[in-house]
């Protein structure tokens, strides 16, 4: 490859490693890191809707709601009415609340993944270099 | 000799350039699968596959790094550069990596490359020009001028990269300062190209990068956010089991969908959403032309309205669409079934309800229907979305007092030029798209048709192989389409025009849509001859004087006149907004005004079918307006005005108002806008087109003046007496002077000489002998005398020469048919015809 392509000036190469290189590796790459993360956060803040999860919590399940009688003194009637709605509420309540848990786990995943992924980044040099010396060992050892 | 060289390879682009060959090249990632391979063969003989894993990552990762790390570098023209940056450095990255000698650049290298990226692909399409034809031009015109230096090159890039926005001297850049360059001029005259529309395309490139060129990523927040929406948020909404049998839900995956490019009516979306948002009066009815993108409007419309939900955390609004044919005919008692459902939805929660075809639903659908729909108008929870264009609104809403009062209207006009041609190149992005196809069957194809190229073997396209449609053909269809149909509002009708150009290109085998294919679309819609003029078609026209001469006896102005307006109207010569020419006849009676129409009809449009002729006295009462632009009276029912119609049939057409001055003054005022502007609106607001239509109106007004004035007055100036006829009608009061002067034309008929009479009867006669020589083989000679007795019988100073005919019948005919009673008559044989012979 290298006689397909004519070569750069000897000093450009190091010169962009550590001119630019290694301050984007360092500096500008884990600061988009942390950025990508929270957009990430933002969109399943969003997706899970927690603040709409949470102030509609107690809200009946899809509007099924019963409608009191105009005459409070059917108790039967009433109590049938209390009944219905307060069960539509409980379900409710229940599919907003695993909602809400189920995204509290999404964004807690998603916390992990991003830390781990940036210890990775930061540490990789050092695991590529060992990582080198062991693929190379390795190769050596299979070739002999 | 001005030539001079470059060299990139001391440019930090270059560098970038270099890295993704060097680490990215085909033999480089053999390299990574030679080192892999043994990992992976002891991981299949041992069966732990976890073995290879560590030194995937090890060589994986790395080339990940370095990938992201160019991209975001070098490759990213959004990147902005320091002023001090050396020219070379601010070349593009796409430019770089084409150009084949990077140590020795030149101008020549770097048009090279820059045709060989996929913005200089877009332009070179764009222009129509092919990349072969542009690199031997610039080659050969380098090559005469001694070819050009370099690095001035590179400075008006730059100055060019400031003027047009960019970052980068990219290829755009680059061939925008090669095709701006005087040198290169006979390059765009070659492609019918002015430097305006060239600085259009380079936007349209720029337009085409952005929308296409990135996108978001799968995985990206907004994608995610697109895909999953928003949760829960319709879970304070009820079920409305029975209004999603008969609606489609227009918001349910609405932010997922990939929206337009080109957004148009973005006031009238604003409209929308505040007066559906008010309290009161909180149902819009859209209107306008077909066409006009009203459904696109409420597409735009959900996608806004859902997005605004959505970033504050508010419920959602379901937005339905009425499915009305299936409510009108699959349900016996569609207003029951529609109560019913619509009740059930306003207890569960806020919605809009399209309904799409409003005229359909009161039209079809009765009383009980128009009462559900009226009860819901006025209901708080339900919104109502109606869609019509303006003739169904005058028919079927407005006769509806009530529910018109309960609609707000939002008139949606036709979209300008360039919104116009922003969906037009979208529409055309799309099919290109989609044309391209997928799989290994249209993949072998290609490859195939390629092979064959190569070795220089002529090949067929595709049948759906990527037709170009050039900017200067979008502009063409968008300005034909203006001038000729008149029916349709914009950018329906252009995006129509372009979808069946497309068509007779591929039929054709064509490369590129070209004008040719516009005009045959354009052609096949209105009846209009638009093609080229044939040399037949040539000598037709510049025959046609002489022929219509022949027919029309004496009046040789008219047809002059006449002629000379076809002629402008074939060659498109000064078409603007009104008919291709507008007469008035002035005569007497019986001198051939009315013969004049029927010949042109007849030599021109081919038949006299092509006539549309109005005889006025029909239009003498006020009521006559009606005939003309339809029922006036909303509560009679409506029929279309017969003019208007017939116009709207065929657009190309030649109109007849014969004997105008015995209309009644409300319909001659109806012809001012007629003869001024080139359109008729009727009473439901329908806009008619007569801009390719010719009028003659012919009027006996000033008759007697003529008469009188003409009497022992052998030689008279003619400029004069037409002069002294128009001061005569005006005075009479019969025409108002902004009437006759919307005339393109007003032609003086004068009464026909004794020669002129005694020709007119020769010509009757000829036809006569010519038909019984035809029919029956019979040879008819008619004595000289005879003839000039049927001029002179046939003609007076009160009606013309009308009576020619009726003198003919009682007296050639009349004889021929008693003479065939009594002989026994064979073909060939001879009938001779003399005064003598005739009874008076």
């Amino acid at each position: 490859m290298l006689l397909l392509a004519p070569i750069v000036r000897p000093l450009m190469l190091p010169s962009i490693f550590l001119g630019t290189f290694v301050p984007w590796y360092f500096l500008e790459m884990p600061v988009r890191i942390v950025t990508n993360y929270f957009a990430y956060a933002r969109a399943f803040i969003d997706i899970f809707s927690f603040t709409f999860l949470i102030r509609t919590l107690f809200s009946p399940w899809k509007g099924i709601t019963d409608r009191y009688p105009s005459q409070m003194l059917r108790f039967g009637e009433v109590a049938q009415t209390f009944a219905l709605n307060m069960v539509s509420r409980i379900i409710g309540f229940l599919f907003r609340i695993i909602a809400i848990a189920i995204g509290i786990a999404v964004e807690i995943c998603l916390l992990l993944f991003f830390a781990a992924f940036l210890a990775l980044w930061l540490a990789f040099p050092i695991v590529f270099v060992y990582g080198s010396l062991a693929t190379i060992g390795s190769l050596t050892t299979i070739a002999q | 000799m001005n030539e001079t060289h470059l060299s990139l390879t001391a440019t930090r682009v270059y560098a970038g350039v270099f890295l993704k060959k060097i680490f990215f090249h085909p033999i480089a990632w053999l390299i990574y699968g030679c080192i892999l391979l043994p990992f992976v063969v002891i991981a299949a003989e041992t069966g732990d596959w976890m073995i290879p894993v560590f030194p995937a990552l090890i060589v994986l990762f790395p080339l990940c790094v370095l990938d992201t790390f160019l991209e975001q570098k070098f490759e990213d023209e959004e990147h902005v550069l320091d002023d001090s940056v050396a020219l070379e450095n601010l070349l593009a990255f796409p430019l770089v990596a084409a150009v084949r000698s990077p140590t020795t650049a030149n101008v020549y290298d770097l048009v090279f490359a820059a045709v060989d990226t996929p913005c200089g692909v877009f332009i070179l399409d764009e222009l129509g020009m092919e990349r072969e034809t542009l690199l031997t031009r610039v080659r050969d015109v380098l090559g005469k001028n001694g070819g050009m230096d370099t690095t001035a090159f590179l400075e008006e890039c730059r100055a060019a990269m400031v003027a047009m926005g960019r970052t980068r001297i990219s290829a755009s850049v680059t061939l925008s300062v090669l095709l701006h360059n005087p040198t290169f001029e006979p390059l765009l005259t070659e492609c019918d190209m002015g430097i305006d529309e060239l600085s259009a395309i380079f936007q349209w490139e720029w337009f085409h990068h952005h929308v296409y060129g990135k996108s978001d990523g799968f995985f990206s927040p907004q994608s995610l956010l697109k895909q999953f929406g928003g949760m829960g948020r319709s879970w304070v909404m009820g079920y409305t089991n029975e209004l999603d049998r008969l609606t489609k839900d227009l918001s349910e995956s609405v932010l997922w969908r990939p929206r337009r490019a080109a957004r148009i009516h973005g006031k009238e979306i604003e409209e929308v959403i505040r007066m559906l948002g008010q309290s009161s009066s909180h149902n819009v009815l859209l209107l306008g032309k077909v066409g006009v993108g009203k459904r696109t409007l409420v597409e735009h419309f959900v996608y806004e309205l859902r997005k605004h939900e959505q970033e504050r955390g508010l419920p959602y609004t379901r937005v339905l669409m009425l499915r009305t044919e299936e409510l009108l005919s699959c349900q016996d008692r569609p207003d029951a079934f529609l109560l019913t459902a619509l009740r059930k939805a306003e207890e569960a929660g806020k919605f809009v309800l399209v309904i799409d075809q409003l005229a359909l639903v009161l039209r079809a659908g009765g009383p009980h229907l128009r009462a559900v729909i009226t009860k819901f108008l006025q209901t708080a929870n339900v919104h109502v979305l109606g869609v019509a264009s303006m003739e169904d609104y005058h028919t079927f809403v407005k006769t509806d007092p009530l529910i018109d009062s309960l609609l707000e209207r939002v008139y949606v006009e036709d979209s300008t030029e360039e919104e116009t041609i922003g969906v037009v190149m979208e529409h055309y992005f799309r099919i290109q798209r989609l044309s391209w196809g997928r799989g290994l069957v249209r993949s072998v194809a290609v490859a195939k048709n390629f092979l064959l190229r190569a070795c220089g073997i002529p090949v067929q396209l595709l049948p759906k192989e990527r037709v170009r449609v050039t900017y200067k053909a979008i502009r063409s269809i968008i300005a034909l389409a203006q001038r000729y149909l008149g029916k349709g509002g914009f950018p329906g009708k252009a995006v129509n025009v372009l979808e069946d150009a497309i068509y007779l290109a591929r039929k054709a085998y064509d490369p590129y849509v070209r004008e040719e294919h516009i005009r045959e679309v354009i052609s096949l819609k209105t009846h209009i001859n638009l093609s080229g003029v044939s040399q037949d078609e040539k000598k037709k026209l510049l025959g046609l004087e002489d022929t219509l001469k022949q027919e029309i006896v004496g009046q040789e102005q008219a047809v002059r006149a006449l002629v000379s307006a076809l002629k402008r109207a074939r060659l498109e010569v000064n078409t603007g907004n009104k008919p291709f020419g507008t007469f008035l006849f002035l005569g007497p009676t019986g001198v051939g005004k009315t013969h004049t129409a029927k010949v042109l009809a007849r030599e021109y449009f081919g038949s006299t079918d092509a006539l549309v002729r109005l005889d006025m006295n029909e239009f003498s009462t006020e009521a006559g307006v009606a005939g003309i632009i339809g029922t006036t009276d909303p509560s009679a029912t409506y029929h279309e005005g017969f003019l208007a119609q017939k116009v709207q049939e065929r657009p190309f057409t030649l109109v007849l108002l014969d004997e105008i001055e015995k209309s009644h003054t409300k319909v001659l005022h109806l012809f001012l806008q007629v003869l001024d502007e080139g359109f008729l609106i009727d009473s439901r607001g329908v806009k008619t087109d007569f801009r390719s239509t010719i009028i003659i109106a012919t009027s006996n007004a000033g008759a007697l003046f003529l008469r009188d004035y003409l009497k022992n007055k052998p030689h008279v100036d003619r400029l004069e007496l037409k002069q002294k006829l128009l001061d005569a009608v005006l005075q009479e009061k019969i025409y108002s002077p902004e009437f006759l002067n919307r005339f393109d034309e007003i032609v003086m008929y004068e009464p026909l000489t004794e020669p002129q009479t005694k020709h007119i009867a020769e010509m009757m006669i000829d036809d006569i002998i010519g038909d019984l020589k035809k029919t029956r083989g019979l040879i008819v000679e008619v004595e000289p005398d005879l003839l000039a007795e049927i001029a002179d019988r046939g003609y007076s100073p009160e009606f013309g020469a009308r009576e020619m005919r009726r003198v003919m019948s009682a007296t050639i005919e009349n004889y021929i048919a008693d003479y065939l009673l009594n002989h026994d008559v064979k073909r060939g044989d001879k009938i001779v015809i003399r005064k003598s012979d005739i009874k008076w």
